[in-house]
């Protein structure tokens, strides 16, 4: 799985836009105005949580190369497990996620002026959204046989999904009625827990970070069947 | 490419319509409850994609019964019915469930409907899953045999081929002995009784017909030698062939006996003998770990009887190959047996008639 691994990450790196583009944007957001009467981040936090999304999507996008190329046939063939392959894989997309979270996080700190107990839950919520986003990346890969294809539904799903959400405003601001269906998405409960960060961490919000959790574990067991086509 | 409605199709539709049925009663404000549904909807989504074993239902039930108490709806209750019918072909989860849930549910008014629906549901995909993979088991058994023929095709080909070349090289070494022994020796003796007779009459050696007399014969018994040793072949025929074959085979110490006279035997006895022979070496190299092998050739008036027998039984106890089957075949075919005896030995026992059926 090591070799997967740092295969993985070579590969990441490789990908000179995606790097640049997942510095770009929290230094981007940070410079965020916050809307009037809004005592935490949130705002700048659940956009950020978009570009989480974006990014692990571009990142994951060797996945669904491998199939269209059929590289996958030939990793087939070689002494390397379908589990080492997806795990390694996987886990060099979360280091990087890590990065880039940690760093708009450290960077947040010295932005905005909120309580302690906002930074440390809103860390945790940011590493548990990039493992759901990750996953999530995988789950829709699988449903596409090409990039070109995965891609161009992605960027309207994606920011439908951001919209009904309610990631890029207050969650207050959500009609009851959009609600009742946001509560499919997983984009919702992210926004949801950072709202609840405001009011401090709860077993609600405890719940919302399950909630997340439970996508990412169902978007993975659908995800990593293995496919060649 | 389009995808067949297949039981397992339906079974996926319907669940997602059910669960999707079951969001409306969820409140956004409750994200407990949201939790539970995803985590049954998960445990659902492993079921399908695993194929696990009947143990896991314990698992299902339980999440089927935190759906229970929370939405209190039986219609719920068609998916866990539908699931566990198709999914199991057994009857014991069904019963383990259907108890739990009069136990477990509030409610009994509707239950009766949708449970007895539920059940209906699901014994009709069972069935319907039951016929596909039937069906699918007899385009499997089809292409196995089609499979079978083609590999006894390539095989009768061959061996058709194998045995116009060995019919060629008996009949070239019979006309190879006929003219070595018939023709050479007649023509030897001629040339031995003109040199006698021209040894006791010095005035006939230095006649002209004589000289040339000898010089023709000796041509001819020259010409005779240089025909038989071009019209003989390189290779090994008939029962030359079967002990070269015996003697070939190093891997395990082999014991060889034969008894009758061998002569009566015909281009097709040995062919067959042969093929035997050699399936049944390679078989104890394959399936047995063999410290002696016994091959005895009998041959009387009426039969002839190949027996091969190793010390030790089969190892790997798979049905016997193609090789072994399209051999007794071809006995049978030719009015033959071939038997097979295993017990603390392998033994393979071939039976030919000295007068064939078929040839």
């Amino acid at each position: 799985m090591k070799t997967v691994f740092e295969l993985a990450l070579l590969r990441a790196f490789r990908q000179k836009l995606t790097i640049a583009l997942m510095g770009v944007f929290p230094l981007v957001l940070i410079f965020l105005p916050q809307p009037a009467g809004m005592t935490t981040p949130a705002l700048s936090y659940g956009i950020f949580g978009l570009v989480m999304l974006f990014s692990a999507f571009l990142l994951s996008k060797q996945l669904i190369e491998d199939r269209q190329y059929r590289t996958i046939v030939r990793i087939a063939a070689a002494p390397i497990s379908h589990r080492a392959y997806l795990l390694g894989h996987l886990l060099a997309y979360g280091v990087l996620m890590g990065v880039q979270l940690s760093v708009f996080w450290v960077l947040s700190l010295f932005r905005w002026d909120a309580p302690t107990t906002f930074y440390l839950y809103g860390y945790l919520t940011l590493v548990v959204f990039a493992v759901t986003a990750i996953s999530f990346c995988l789950f829709w890969h699988a449903m596409f046989r090409t990039y070109a294809t995965s891609i161009s539904i992605f960027s309207i799903v994606a920011n439908l999904m951001a919209v009904v959400g309610g990631m890029s405003f207050p969650l207050q601001f959500l009609p009851d009625r959009l609600r009742q269906v946001a509560i499919v998405l997983p984009t919702y409960w992210y926004a949801y827990a950072l709202e609840l960060l405001g009011e401090g961490a709860s077993l609600t919000f405890g719940l919302s970070l399950m909630i997340l959790l439970g996508f990412a574990i169902i978007f993975v067991t659908i995800g990593s069947k293995r496919r060649f086509a | 490419m389009t995808k067949r409605l297949s039981p397992g199709l339906v079974l996926y539709g319907l669940i997602a319509i059910l669960y999707s049925l079951m969001l409306i009663e969820i409140k956004p404000q409750d994200p407990a409850v949201f939790f539970l549904w995803l985590m049954s909807l998960w445990v659902v989504i492993v079921r399908l994609r695993f194929n696990l074993i009947a143990r896991w239902y314990g698992l299902d039930l339980l999440a089927y019964a935190i759906l229970l108490v929370c939405f209190d709806v039986a219609l719920y209750l068609v998916v866990p019915s539908l699931v566990l019918f198709l999914s199991a072909g057994k009857t014991w989860p069904v019963g383990v469930f259907a108890l739990s849930w009069f136990i477990v549910s509030p409610r009994t008014d509707s239950l009766l409907f949708f449970g007895v629906a539920g059940l209906l549901g699901g014994g009709v995909l069972f069935i319907w899953q039951r016929d596909v993979n039937a069906m699918r088991h007899e385009q499997d058994s089809l292409r196995e045999k089609v499979y079978r023929l083609e590999q006894e095709r390539a095989l009768i080909l061959k061996e058709q081929e194998t045995l116009s070349r060995v019919s060629v090289l008996a009949e070239r070494d019979r006309i190879a002995q006929k003219l070595h022994d018939d023709l050479g020796h007649q023509l030897t003796g001629a040339l031995m009784a003109l040199r006698a007779y021209v040894a006791d009459r010095p005035d006939a050696q230095e006649h002209g017909s004589f000289a040339g007399l000898n010089n023709r014969l000796e041509g001819a018994v020259d010409s005779l030698k240089a025909t038989v040793h071009a019209t003989k072949p390189d290779e090994a025929v008939g029962l030359e062939r079967f002990k070269t074959l015996i003697e070939s085979f190093e891997a395990v110490p082999t014991k060889y006996a034969q008894s009758g006279d061998v002569s009566v035997l015909c281009v097709t006895h040995w062919h067959v003998l042969l093929g035997v022979l050699q399936e049944s070496l390679t078989n104890v190299l394959k399936h047995a770990d063999a410290t002696q092998i016994d091959i005895d050739l009998t041959v009387t008036q009426q039969i002839i009887r190949l027996t091969v027998k190793n010390d030790r039984p089969r190892i790997n106890r798979s049905k016997h190959g193609v090789g072994l089957i399209y051999m007794r075949r071809r006995l049978e075919a030719l009015g033959g047996a071939l038997n097979i005896q295993q017990d603390i030995t392998f033994t393979v026992r071939a039976l030919l008639p000295i007068e064939l059926e078929v040839v």
